[in-house]
């Protein structure tokens, strides 16, 4: 911020290279690992679990950056405070995957959320982009109110803020199932439920994506996302547990409803960027499911090893499809795809990774997207519970439904008559944009073709459930 | 990583041996259509046939490969398979591998021959066709695939094949993309396969939970000797797994993806109908055929009725086919229902020697009819006709095809369908066994309607069609050699080599097979066929022409209801796919906007109400207030805001508290 204009492009270089330093103790965590270390009077630990997301949020963070680097530099301004709102994001994201006590965690959501809503209204001038960022911010404040007020009664009836205390006092008081318990959680269901947009929550998620720029809403779709569900799935398994009864009917009802509503307005979009929020407001309904339905059958350990190997490679595949339609929409000037016929003729290399994300988040092996779903499915079928099953043929429904849009996009621009505007148009795709596109669909492919990568992660979610 | 496992639990008397390094370097037959497809999308262009070489290479090499594994099979029998774990996810491992035994080898050496053939075919076919080596990538990825498909020893890679073959085949079928109905089939084909797949998925992922493995050998195992574990899901994973190979294999009524991905380049649609994609389904059912057998036989009536509706109705919409590539496509429709009808009786040996027959003959078919659509630019056969004079070897090889596949002796649809025949009878199913008469019959009746339109007669087109070239003819007349003696293999009472080539498996395969010709289903299915050739040369050479020849068969409604393909399209839009597509997606839109954002809007506007409340009442009326008076004395100030901020403040407070009590109760009760 205190540099002079000419040398902000440092800012960059300094952000990204700063994120990826951030990296470096996390792997020396990693190699040195034996237990948990617990700090700050047990509100903060330090597991495999924290390890591994806290590495997914700084890369997703690092491959924000990337895209971001070519959109903020043809803005004249207001370069340092991009990468300082974006690092403060990131910052919420990593307290909260360590967080153990209420008001850290609180702290984390907030400051992972709060810079989100001047980044969504970045584009100061532009109607959309104001209504989208409003909306988000009203409900924002709601959601953090709704956390805080779940928390207050939470703390009002146990006297304790660390998670580990307030879930033995609910279990000694025999407390877990008694009505205020229940509604702190779904305070808490309903606060979360906006960070990750499940229905009914959704609302603000179209509009917003749709007026932010197109790295943040990526991010927004990925990060913001990803901290809310690692805060869900930290409150439900570390305070509520004993409830998983009550709220695991809940959450499963709205997973299949996030899924299939999702699913049913995205077939009816034909602006990229709303099709992709809608589809990943459904992939939402996914990773919430194997969640959902621990709580019913109490194999927790499960349903976090299937929440997050979903999440993780939702978040990467996730990430590459809205660079895509970044490319296209840059190329094409237009936001309703149906104009993008034969556009991937112009850069087969673009054209081939908006196939492989797209045919990856519609589930089709040997990409990674396959794995993820098989996973889930795995995971609800395996739940032996006549709830679990309804919510898997749901979800067999829904992956049909949902090849219909991925498809068709793929379709659109590789097989539609090419524009006669775009003919002689170039096709801009900048190096940091390559990096993205060829990290992205690296980890696309290999978590499809070796699944096994993932497999530590059944370890991780016992040590962090054991914890 | 490579877990070389053994452990072969194999009873019966089979004698086998473990294949040795034959079967170790097996994966070569799976790994080089990729590494081909990869050198081939980055090199193809520069060299001199445009990759067509690399792939030619690729396939030859499989070809010889499996030839080698195939005679080592004769010999002296193989069974062995191979694991590499990928990981594990909760309670069971991912494997990948592959499995060298009868019914693995048998389909390797189907995929690379006819592959080999239609590779070689196409080289010529495609010449100067638009994206002429992206065809031969797809092309040898799309064999590659079905070879993950066949290799596989768990049903995870299963899947994975199962879907690459998918991708692959919407590749194929969409290739000239520019004209809408090309690109519109492809993603027929790929959605209702994607159904399938989803209904295969959860199938296996049951197996899988309720045996603790993914490894096929062992459930099978399992399924034969421990019942209790799979006792009470195996009907539904029965079903699921039929699901699945009902979309690869075309079964009604998840057939209507089949007619319309002729689509594709006439090659293509020779693989496809032989040796890859379709054929996956009928693979499938053999795979599992012991778990079939033994822990679901009510699930196998289920196929076999299936697969006997599908041959029925399949057959008779051919009939009215005047695209002379559609006929060809019910025609494999139909005749997979025979497979399918055949496992579902039990016939393991039947259902697969038909495969095996019809992969050639069907091959041959194609081809054949890819010559002379080459010649004469069109896929009508109105257009057609007399062909028999300019493309001497076309029509003498489509014709030893049509005799194949009519089941007459000595060539090999005869053999095939006769032992699918037999076993109906020795089965019982007498209703089914006369419907499978009369779908030979009805098969003879539009092949040879096919014929008298496209070669007999006289030429009703444009233009001066002549034989096709020398790369294409060559591996009509090939394939000719199989149609005519691949019959020769499982021949009762002579010799039975095929049957021991397919049951020389880990899992012992229980089933029945005849001894020696079952006179009475000889007899019926000869008749129907001669009958049938029969009738379609009095209608359409004796009596008629081509012109008139319909007339004949032209009952109303019937012909109709054919011709509208007994309006299954036409429901499926009707009734499912417009309903979700237009109604429901449609509904749910108009609900999200108008009654979710509403309530969000309301929101917001609640907001902007008491943002305006305590704006003007707080804000201007407080601060300002308290602006403007701090001149008019603290002491009196003082008490007027006090009583004003707490009141306004605490207003404000409860109105705020009371919508976040309502919302959280609206949850509580609503949800």
């Amino acid at each position: 911020m205190i540099l002079p204009r000419k040398s902000k492009y440092y800012v960059a270089a300094f952000a990204l290279l700063g994120t990826l330093f951030s990296l470096a103790p996390l792997v020396i965590q990693w190699a040195n690992y034996t237990s948990p270390i617990y700090a700050f009077e047990n509100s903060f630990v330090v597991d495999k679990f924290s390890i591994i997301l806290k590495g997914l949020f700084i890369l997703i963070t690092y491959l924000t950056f990337l895209l971001s680097i070519n959109f903020i530099e043809s803005d004249k301004y207001y370069q340092g405070e991009y990468y300082y709102l974006l690092l403060s994001s990131l910052l919420g994201a990593l307290i909260v995957s360590s967080s153990r006590d209420l008001l850290t965690i609180f702290i984390g959501i907030e400051l992972a959320s709060t810079p989100m809503f001047l980044l969504s209204g970045w584009k100061k001038g532009d109607r959309k982009s104001n209504e989208g960022a409003i909306k988000f911010f009203l409900l924002g404040v709601l959601s953090a109110s709704l956390i805080l007020y779940g928390f207050s009664l939470l703390y009002g009836l146990s006297g304790e803020l660390v998670f580990s205390n307030i879930a033995s006092y609910l279990l000694s008081a025999s407390l877990a199932s008694s009505p205020v318990v229940l509604l702190s959680a779904m305070l808490v269901i309903s606060g979360i439920g906006f960070k990750i947009s499940i229905v009914p929550f959704h609302s603000w998620a179209p509009d917003t994506y749709e007026g932010a720029p197109l790295p943040i809403t990526a991010y927004l779709s990925v990060s913001s996302k990803a901290t809310g569900f690692v805060a869900l799935i930290i409150l439900l398994t570390k305070v509520f547990a004993g409830s998983g009864s009550s709220w695991g009917v809940i959450l499963v009802i709205i997973s299949g409803l996030t899924m299939t509503l999702g699913n049913l307005v995205a077939l009816q979009q034909n602006n990229p960027i709303r099709l992709l929020a809608y589809s990943s407001i459904s992939q939402a309904g996914f990773i919430l499911a194997p969640i959902a339905i621990s709580g019913i059958t109490g194999d927790y350990q499960d349903g976090i090893f299937a929440s997050v190997t979903y999440l993780i490679i939702y978040a990467f595949m996730n990430l590459g499809a809205f660079l895509s339609v970044h490319l296209f929409s840059n190329y094409a000037g237009s936001s309703d795809f149906y104009e993008w016929g034969g556009v991937a003729r112009k850069s087969p290399l673009a054209g081939v990774l908006t196939t492989i994300f797209f045919f990856s988040l519609a589930g089709i092996p040997p990409l990674g997207g396959w794995f993820a779903k098989f996973v889930v499915f795995r995971s609800l079928l395996g739940s032996a519970n006549s709830i679990g099953i309804a919510l898997g043929v749901v979800g067999a429904i829904n992956a049909v439904i949902a090849l219909v849009y991925y498809a068709r996009i793929s379709k659109v621009i590789w097989m539609d008559e090419l524009k006669s505007v775009n003919e002689d148009k170039i096709f801009q795709f900048e190096n940091p944009l390559k990096v993205v596109g060829v990290f992205t669909v690296l980890i696309t492919f290999v978590s499809g073709i070796f699944p096994g990568i993932f497999s530590y992660l059944g370890e991780v979610s016992s040590i962090f459930f054991g914890n | 990583m490579v877990n070389f496992t053994t452990t072969i639990f194999a009873e019966g008397e089979l004698i086998y041996t473990d294949g040795g390094l034959l079967a170790q370097y097996a994966w070569l037959l799976v790994l080089l259509p990729f590494v081909a497809a990869l050198i081939i999308t980055f090199m193809g262009k520069h060299l001199p046939l445009k990759g067509a070489e690399v792939a030619l290479a690729t396939i030859g090499l499989i070809f010889l490969y499996s030839s080698a594994l195939m005679y080592s099979h004769i010999t002296s029998g193989v069974v062995n398979e191979f694991f590499i774990n990928v990981g594990s996810i909760g309670v069971f491992d991912i494997e990948f591998g592959w499995v060298v035994d009868g019914l693995s080898i048998m389909m390797y050496f189907v995929v690379g021959t006819v592959a080999l053939l239609v590779f070689i075919y196409a080289t010529n076919y495609m010449e100067g066709e638009i994206r002429y080596t992206f065809f031969f990538t797809s092309l040898t990825l799309f064999a590659g695939s079905m070879l993950v498909l066949v290799s596989s020893p768990t049903l995870i890679q299963i899947l994975i094949g199962w879907e690459l073959v998918g991708v692959c085949s919407y590749l194929l079928i969409g290739h000239y993309w520019e004209k809408k109905d090309n690109s519109s089939a492809a993603m027929k084909a790929f959605i209702t396969n994607k159904i399938a797949d989803v209904g295969l998925m959860i199938g296996i992922i049951i197996l899988a939970l309720n045996t603790g493995t993914l490894r096929i050998s062992e459930i099978l195992y399992q399924a034969t000797h421990e019942y209790e574990k799979l006792s009470t899901v195996a009907f539904i994973a029965a079903i699921l797994l039929f699901i699945g190979a009902m979309g690869k294999s075309a079964q009604f009524p998840l057939h209507v993806w089949l007619p319309d991905a002729m689509a594709g380049p006439t090659p293509v649609s020779a693989l496809m109908h032989a040796a890859t994609m379709v054929t996956a389904g009928v693979y499938l059912l053999a795979r599992m055929f012991p778990f079939y057998k033994s822990m679901a036989p009510d699930a196998l009536d289920i196929v076999m009725l299936f697969g006997v509706i599908t041959l029925l109705a399949a057959g008779l919409i051919a009939v009215v086919q005047d695209d002379l590539k559609k006929v060809l496509a019910y025609s494999t429709v139909s005749q997979l229902g025979y497979m399918v009808a055949a496992i579902g009786s039990g016939a393991y040996t039947a259902a697969l020697f038909h495969l095996w027959t019809h992969a050639f003959f069907k091959a041959l078919l194609f081809l054949g009819a890819g010559s002379v659509i080459h010649a004469v630019h069109s896929n009508s056969m109105l257009e057609m006709g007399g062909l028999r004079k300019v493309m001497p070897k076309t029509f003498a090889t489509f014709i030893i095809g049509t005799v194949a596949l009519a089941g007459l002796p000595p060539f090999a649809g005869f053999f095939s369908k006769d032992e699918i025949l037999a076993s109906f009878n020795h089965e019982g199913e007498i209703t089914f066994f006369f419907i499978a008469v009369l779908g030979a019959f009805i098969t003879a009746f539009y092949m040879t309607r096919a014929v008298s339109l496209t070669f007999l007669g006289e030429y009703r087109g444009h233009g001066h069609p002549h034989e096709s070239h020398n790369l294409m003819t060559t591996p009509l007349l090939a394939l000719s050699v199989f149609a005519i003696a691949s019959g020769w293999v499982n021949i009762p009472g002579v010799y039975t080599g095929f049957t021991d080539w397919v049951t020389t498996r880990k899992n012992k395969i229980v089933e029945y097979h005849p001894e020696s010709f079952d006179l009475f289903a000889l007899s019926s299915g000869l008749l129907a066929g001669l009958l049938g050739i029969a009738l379609g040369y009095y209608l359409y050479q004796l009596q008629g022409s081509a012109e008139t020849g319909d007339d004949k068969i032209k009952i109303q409604p019937i012909w109709s209801v054919l011709e509208n393909k007994y309006y299954l399209d036409d429901f499926y839009f009707k009734y499912v796919i417009d309903p979700v597509k237009i109604n429901i997606s449609r509904a749910v839109d108009k609900f999200n906007t108008n009654v979710i954002d509403r309530f969000v809007n309301g929101f917001g506007q609640i907001a902007s109400l008491l943002g305006g409340i305590v704006y003007n009442n707080f804000d201007q009326n407080g601060i300002d207030k308290l602006l403007n008076m701090s001149s008019s004395g603290t002491d009196s100030f003082g008490g007027k805001v006090k009583l004003l901020q707490t009141g306004k403040t605490q207003q404000y407070l409860m109105m705020f508290l009371g919508g976040v009590v309502t919302i959280s109760l609206l949850i509580l009760f609503i949800i």
